[in-house]
């Protein structure tokens, strides 16, 4: 166990370097691919911590809460592995070659590395520059680690990389509609709350609109 | 070794003070869901108090509520030139109810050592503070409140933060005898960090009280908070030798100019936004806007200064009788000179005293 996570750490740790000994590190082990899990699953459930406003303001109970940050980890493994899929079959369609898929999925996987600093994004003010910050550190991750399987070849790298982000974001517009209904149904089911709801549509309804204040103001009123 | 110590106990600091900010928000995320066992008491728009439950309306025709500084420990543990402050203010207002004990650094309005983990902790401190109004040590309650004051300016949890503040404000307005819908103006004063929170309760008071909202900022860290949009006027005071209040137009990109379309300078187009320069006031020490020692060209200590300013504000724009005010001003004037004489005393007595022990050593 202990070696389990000193080999996620230094995993973590490498990736974020854009080291490509990391990804080597990594796929030395033959539990490689429940070290790459673990990694997605903590850097999904540190993510949602950080973003855990919209759990509080639904009112989330605290055993739902942790109920939540567990089932967000999933979810965000699974949408990593599906981009994993989506850059993999791109490389094959565009530049035909024998990866194997599941090495693809493993390397897409250790993009999860920056969000397990995910929880920074609470810092009051700062934290959504961080979640920004991670966001692009996490996809320069993924691109080192398809230009260390495209045998340092940035170019395709990058196409294959782009072009998958891509592939997602249209099917889950379109064809990938169903999944995530199930994803929300899930989740709400598990947390017990409907998470459509934001901070500003939860809390407007104690807010004046701002005509009100402008007509007061037209008015002269003292 | 000693280096490895430094940069150890440095990096253990450092650790803190994040991990300080990361629990920041929890506090008023967890009442707002209700984690710690009372649910919160929300201002609405609609409610009124029952028949018989409502305490005797107040005369004043508007009211002033006051903000502390985020040195304060709880309602009434703040900096105590502050204290004597708002009791001489209350003197040179006539016409006002003044609201000085809303603690705007918990959307309880609890202070910090009320019932609390660290409650005991911030008790000692502020013994400590007590002995010696410029002890280090209060700058862990400094940090703390201005983690607070973060909250309140970011916009995922600032609206939370500053719901709940407002539902304090307007229950201590209450308690005084405001009545809820009579439409008297309320202006917020919120010195410091305070006038964020002034900013971001506003938000919620001006519907929740149906009546027009200003804010003062007495050398206010202000974002460009939304709350903007329902306040009547917000007058900056700002003192020329006080840094800290700039810390706003640097640090919150809605307060730049090349965001012409941010709340703030939305506001500022529309001429709400006012600065007024204090003359060579500063944000801490004997010349900050409460001192008693430090006084005007026209010899006015700092704090009486930054009373009548707010009070020539409030006239301007109708909210107290001018007459009156001078009246007012007139028959305080000799407490005020005695009261600044005797701090003057007693600063002198400090640094004699001061003096003494050095050259005993």
């Amino acid at each position: 166990m202990v070696e389990f996570i000193r080999i996620m750490w230094v995993g973590i740790n490498e990736a974020m370097r854009l080291n490509p000994r990391a990804f080597e590190i990594v796929e030395s082990r033959p539990d490689t691919a429940w070290v790459v899990l673990a990694v997605a699953i903590l850097g999904g459930a540190s993510l949602l911590l950080g973003q855990s406003v919209i759990l509080f303001v639904n009112r989330v109970r605290p055993a739902r809460f942790v109920v939540s940050l567990l089932l967000n980890g999933v979810i965000f493994a699974l949408s990593l592995m599906v981009w994993g899929a989506a850059i993999w079959l791109t490389s094959r369609v565009l530049y035909p070659n024998e990866i194997p898929l599941t090495k693809a999925l493993r390397l897409t996987g250790m993009g999860a590395a920056p969000y397990v600093f995910g929880f920074l994004v609470l810092l009051p003010y700062a934290g959504n520059f961080i979640g920004k910050v991670l966001a692009v550190w996490s996809f320069l991750v993924v691109l080192a680690a398809m230009t260390t399987l495209a045998n340092g070849n940035f170019g395709p790298a990058l196409v294959c990389t782009v072009v998958g982000w891509l592939v997602v974001m249209v099917m889950s517009a379109t064809i990938g509609r169903p999944v995530i209904y199930v994803r929300n149904a899930l989740w709400r089911r598990l947390t017990g709350a409907d998470m459509d709801a934001s901070v500003q549509d939860i809390l407007g309804q104690f807010a004046a609109p701002p005509e009100d204040a402008a007509t007061k103001s037209r008015r002269g009123a003292p | 070794m000693i280096l490895s110590t430094l940069s150890l106990l440095l990096t253990g600091l450092i650790l803190l003070i994040i991990l300080g900010a990361l629990l920041a928000p929890f506090e008023s995320l967890g009442w707002w869901a209700g984690w710690f066992g009372e649910k919160p008491a929300l201002p609405s728009r609609t409610a009124t108090p029952e028949a018989g439950q409502a305490p005797e309306e107040h005369p004043a025709t508007s009211a002033v509520v006051y903000l502390s500084g985020i040195g304060a420990i709880d309602a009434a543990s703040i900096p105590q030139e502050e204290i004597d402050w708002g009791l001489m203010a209350i003197k040179r207002l006539p016409g006002v109810l003044v609201v000085p004990d809303v603690y705007p650094y918990s959307v309880t309005n609890a202070g910090l050592t009320a019932d609390r983990s660290f409650a005991r902790f911030y008790r000692w401190i502020e013994r400590r503070r007590l002995e010696n109004p410029y002890d280090l040590l209060q700058f862990v309650v400094n940090l703390r409140n201005l983690f607070q004051v973060a909250v309140s300016a970011d916009r995922r949890y600032g609206p939370i933060y500053n719901l709940g503040v407002a539902a304090e404000i307007i229950r201590a307005l209450e308690q005084r005898g405001y009545r809820v819908g009579s439409g008297k103006p309320v202006t917020l004063a919120g010195f410091s960090g305070g006038a964020q929170i002034s900013l971001g309760a506003a938000t919620y008071l001006a519907p929740a009280l149906k009546a027009p909202i200003r804010v003062i900022s007495i050398g206010g860290v202000m974002a460009d908070d939304p709350g903007l949009n329902v306040t009547t006027k917000l007058y900056h005071l700002y003192g020329e030798a006080d840094p800290v209040q700039k810390l706003g137009h640097w640090l919150y990109a809605g307060r730049w100019k090349w965001f012409p379309q941010s709340d703030w300078n939305r506001a500022m187009a529309a001429g709400k936004i006012e600065m007024i320069d204090m003359g060579a006031m500063a944000h801490n020490g004997s010349k900050n806007y409460f001192g008693w020692t430090a006084f005007t060209p026209e010899g006015k200590s700092h704090a009486i200064a930054t009373i009548d300013t707010i009070g020539d504000l409030l006239a301007k724009d109708g909210l107290i009788n001018p007459a009156a005010l001078q009246a007012a001003r007139a028959a305080n004037d000799p407490e005020a000179r005695a009261y600044e004489a005797a701090r003057a005393a007693e600063a002198a007595r400090a640094r004699d005293k001061q003096r003494e022990a050095k050259t005993t050593w």
